[in-house]
């Protein structure tokens, strides 16, 4: 009787989750035609905005890992004082509301910011350019990369990096050659969850780096803008990046790397 | 070629004990290392290859020095010329055989030719010739530690570092790798001082030109094997060359016999007066010294003894020596051979009458 | 049964009031003096650009009184039958043009706006600011004094479509915007320290209007019908005159 309600119980929480989960993005694919999906698809400023999205998210992903890497071993595999403060620092951005750290952004790198002076010098002027855009992505995604990569890194064991030192390799060969090979699974799942995040960034956005379509238009603010005027354009949009995000995480599911993340294990070799 | 002496001295102070050793190793000299788990074995392995630091000391090899405490030198490991064979051999999952022994070869930037044929001879050599494509998961435990091996041999380290290479292998293995390990130490092409760190009495015997044990740190015995068989300086020696050793004390003398009380469970012996000198001494009756009997056969051997068998053990590698441990007072180890047990028929449980003669046991202070 | 009623006379009101962004300090202050009065009476805003009113009341948002910034999207709120009764106009308003204090892009006229590198900010179109903005602009170009191609020169200088008017505001405030058009009661003394105002010509003066309804389906019809009273009332609109507010008529 007990197990029959616990039965229950899981179901119904399941369920619910599901209906929550699911129903949005359900309503989202089945409100347009495929013929009006397509055509409001053709829009300009509708390839515009994809186009943009795609470009500043890879941008933002490939910086995340060359950024984050040294980070992540540093925190993987060193002691050292201030490194709790580093690795809450690290996490902040996933706690920060979007738009405060937009507003962050713009505090310390807008023309009139702390940094803005310095900036100005170098003839670098950053709110309202496609770079601002790069910068506020790398600002949300980079926790992801970073927890990620870490946990890999840290994950992979110490007698294979001795042993690699004790062969001959400097630090920096066992770290390509031993280490990273190793935590390959864990950085791969990181950059895929770091670039999600980059390409669904709305708030910090559109704070710091404005919206202009062509230049710092990505396709969340788009469809916001869209919302106001023509639902279907929003709609049509809204499928798009829906889409685009399910196929990257699903992609991590089944590929042979996503086992860190509970996707599919790397095929064992057979005898 | 320049003499290559492994010239050791180093003190490290951990949690629970403090390491401190100072020995040297010759070149094409294995020094084996005994002791019992947390002696700090590993670590002095880990202190030569430069995964650890010592608190104070001096590690060289011939003229480099890999630490020099006082001058403040403290190579890091990939600079020291150190062959490391960890328990688990620790193959790079990632690279298939060849890739592994090849790793080292790589790191220093040797032509591919150079590489190709060290790594095919090594690989001939450790009889793991045919494994070069596969992957570690797919090779056996012992495959894996001769490409082990290889993997270090193939960069002519100066000193080889091997934390007990053949403990992770099953009885038939061990053998095997054992064999092979014996030829290679003996046939290495270029000097290499080699330390050998093993629990396993057989290994210490089979490999080491000495031995040293260590009990908590400390270096409690280090010298060749038969001088540690007749003169083992410390109840572990003794218990791990499988020798009788107890302390006691004199309790009393009678024409040229001394009666022994062992401590701590107070059993007694009988022994040759040692002479003139304090009562506290060391006592030692070789397990052959021992005679076992199913019913005490009367006489006046001076030491008699009756307990219940608690193990019977052939003696590796063949079992014509068993040893067989009593619940005597002292407890006793005797050896005896295969055939007696059979003829006695002994077995665990069994009450037997041990005995060996006063003569038998050698006392020292 | 008296009892019972005086009992259900006694339970708290509670107002919800959709507005445009511009009027939530006039607001602010109107409900405290509704709320002094009638301690009963709890008043709860949703400010945000007139545009996403009208979406939200659209699927079904609950709310009691709207007030929008122009008489298009109220228009669009009647045409899809979520107004009752006739909206009224209750204020007017009009529109500015300001630069930082710093002035870093030394506008020292209307006409500076067209130079080439000004980092202009309007409101997207579907915001009314954002669409008086481009009325101004498309005004200013036919005015004599102006270039012929003013306006394409000027919107060419946007380099933000910010969803709300005091975003725009805030760019501007902030410094990193070079100007922006906002409505002259969004320049607030707090505002005014940091900013300077360009008025507009006659010839361009773009008024907005600012209508308020009743939604229908609301639940608390006399609540909101009090605040509709008082916003049309004297004090209300004395509110929002001291909030730099063009009377309604």
């Amino acid at each position: 009787m007990k197990l029959l309600v616990v039965r229950v119980a899981l179901s119904a929480a399941v369920a619910t989750l599901l209906c929550i989960l699911a129903l949005p993005m359900i309503s989202l694919l089945v409100r347009l035609s495929p013929r009006e999906l397509l055509h409001q698809l053709a829009q300009p400023v509708v390839l515009t905005a994809l186009g943009l999205s795609l470009e500043t998210s890879i941008a933002t992903t490939a910086l995340v890992i060359v950024l984050g890497l040294p980070v992540a071993y540093l925190l993987a595999t060193k002691e050292f004082t201030g490194k709790r403060v580093l690795q809450t620092l690290v996490e902040i951005p996933i706690v920060l509301p979007p738009t405060v750290a937009g507003v962050g952004l713009l505090l310390a790198f807008g023309r009139a910011g702390l940094a803005g002076g310095a900036l100005k010098a170098l003839g670098i002027e950053l709110p309202f350019t496609t770079l601002a855009v790069v910068m506020a992505q790398v600002f949300v995604a980079t926790p992801f990369f970073i927890s990620a990569a870490t946990a890999g890194i840290a994950s992979v064991e110490r007698r294979y990096t001795e042993a690699a030192a004790t062969l001959g390799a400097t630090p920096g060969y066992g770290f390509f050659r031993v280490l990273l090979p190793l935590a390959l699974p864990s950085v791969l799942a990181g950059a895929a969850m770091s670039w999600a995040r980059a390409l669904g960034e709305f708030g910090a956005t559109i704070t710091f780096a404005g919206n202009l379509p062509g230049r710092t238009q990505t396709m969340p603010l788009a469809v916001y803008t869209a919302l106001q005027n023509d639902l279907a354009a929003a709609v049509a949009l809204s499928v798009l990046l829906v889409i685009l995000s399910f196929t990257i995480l699903l992609g991590l599911r089944f590929a042979p790397w996503g086992a860190a993340v509970g996707g599919a294990p790397a095929r064992p070799r057979g005898r | 070629m320049e003499a290559l002496l492994l010239d050791l001295a180093v003190a490290k102070r951990f949690d629970a004990f403090a390491l401190a050793l100072e020995t040297t190793v010759a070149d094409n000299e294995t020094l084996v290392v005994v002791g019992e788990s947390g002696a700090g074995k590993s670590t002095l392995l880990r202190l030569v290859a430069g995964l650890e630091r010592p608190d104070r000391g001096r590690i060289a090899v011939g003229s480099r020095i890999y630490f020099d405490s006082g001058s403040k030198v403290d190579l890091p490991p990939w600079r020291r010329r150190t062959g490391y064979v960890a328990q688990d051999h620790a193959l790079f999952p990632h690279l298939t055989v060849f890739d592994n022994v090849a790793f080292g070869l790589r790191a220093a930037g040797r032509s591919p030719f150079d590489i190709l044929t060290r790594v095919t001879d090594a690989l001939v050599r450790l009889d793991v010739g045919d494994l070069g494509e596969r992957r570690p998961a797919e090779i056996s435990g012992g495959q894996a530690q001769r490409v082990a091996l290889a993997r270090v041999l193939v960069l002519d380290p100066d000193v080889l570092l091997l934390d007990e290479p053949l403990a992770a292998l099953d009885l038939r293995t061990r053998a095997q790798v054992r064999g092979v390990l014996r030829t290679v130490l003996a046939t290495l092409p270029s000097p290499c001082a080699t330390l050998f760190v093993t629990h396993d009495p057989l290994e210490a015997m089979v490999f080491g030109d000495r031995i040293a044990a260590l009990e908590d740190g400390q270096v409690t015995q280090i010298g060749s094997r038969e001088e540690l068989l007749a003169r083992p300086r410390s109840p572990y020696v003794a218990a791990f060359l499988g020798i009788n050793m107890f302390r006691g004390r004199i309790v009393s003398r009678d024409g040229g016999i001394v009666r022994i009380r062992t401590a701590p469970d107070g059993g007694e012996l009988s022994a040759v007066d040692p002479g003139a000198g304090g009562a506290e001494v060391v006592a030692i009756v070789h397990p052959r010294e021992i005679t076992l009997f199913r019913q005490a056969p009367g006489g006046s051997a001076q030491n008699t003894y009756v307990g219940v068998i608690t193990e019977l053990v052939p003696e590796p590698p063949h079992g014509e020596r068993v040893r067989v441990a009593l619940a005597t007072q002292p407890p006793l180890v005797a050896e005896v051979t295969d055939r007696a047990v059979l003829q006695l028929d002994l077995r665990e449980g069994l009450q037997v009458t041990a005995m060996f003669k006063a003569t038998g046991v050698t006392v020292f202070r | 049964m008296w009892l019972v009623l005086a009992l259900l006379l006694q339970q708290p009101k509670h107002l919800a009031v959709y507005a445009a962004a511009s009027l939530s300090d006039a607001f602010n202050e109107m409900a405290d003096s509704l709320q002094r009065r009638d301690p009963d009476l709890h008043i709860d805003f949703n400010f945000a650009g007139s545009q996403v009113l009208v979406l939200q009341l659209g699927q079904g948002a609950a709310a009691d009184v709207f007030a929008s910034a122009d008489d298009r999207w109220m228009q669009t709120a009647r045409d899809s039958g979520l107004i009752d009764g006739t909206p009224q106009t209750f204020a007017r308003n009009r529109l500015v043009v300001i630069v930082p204090k710093g002035n870093p892009a030394r506008i020292g006229k209307l006409q500076d706006l067209a130079r080439s590198g000004v980092k202009l900010v309007l409101a997207a179109d579907a915001v009314p600011a954002g669409r008086y903005a481009r009325e101004a602009i498309f005004r200013l170009a036919w005015s004599a004094g102006y270039p012929p191609d003013y306006s394409r020169r000027v919107l060419a200088n946007v380099v933000s479509y910010e969803e709300n008017v005091r975003s725009v505001a805030a760019k501007v405030q902030l410094g990193e915007a070079d100007a922006g058009f906002v409505y002259v009661s969004d320049v607030t003394p707090a505002v005014a320290r940091q900013v300077r105002r360009f008025d507009l010509p006659d010839t361009a003066d773009v008024i907005a209007s600012y209508p308020i309804a009743l939604v229908r389906h609301s639940t608390n019809t006399e609540a909101a019908k009090t605040f509709i009273d008082f916003v049309l009332s004297p004090s209300g609109q004395a509110v929002l005159t001291k909030n730099r507010f063009l009377p309604g008529r």
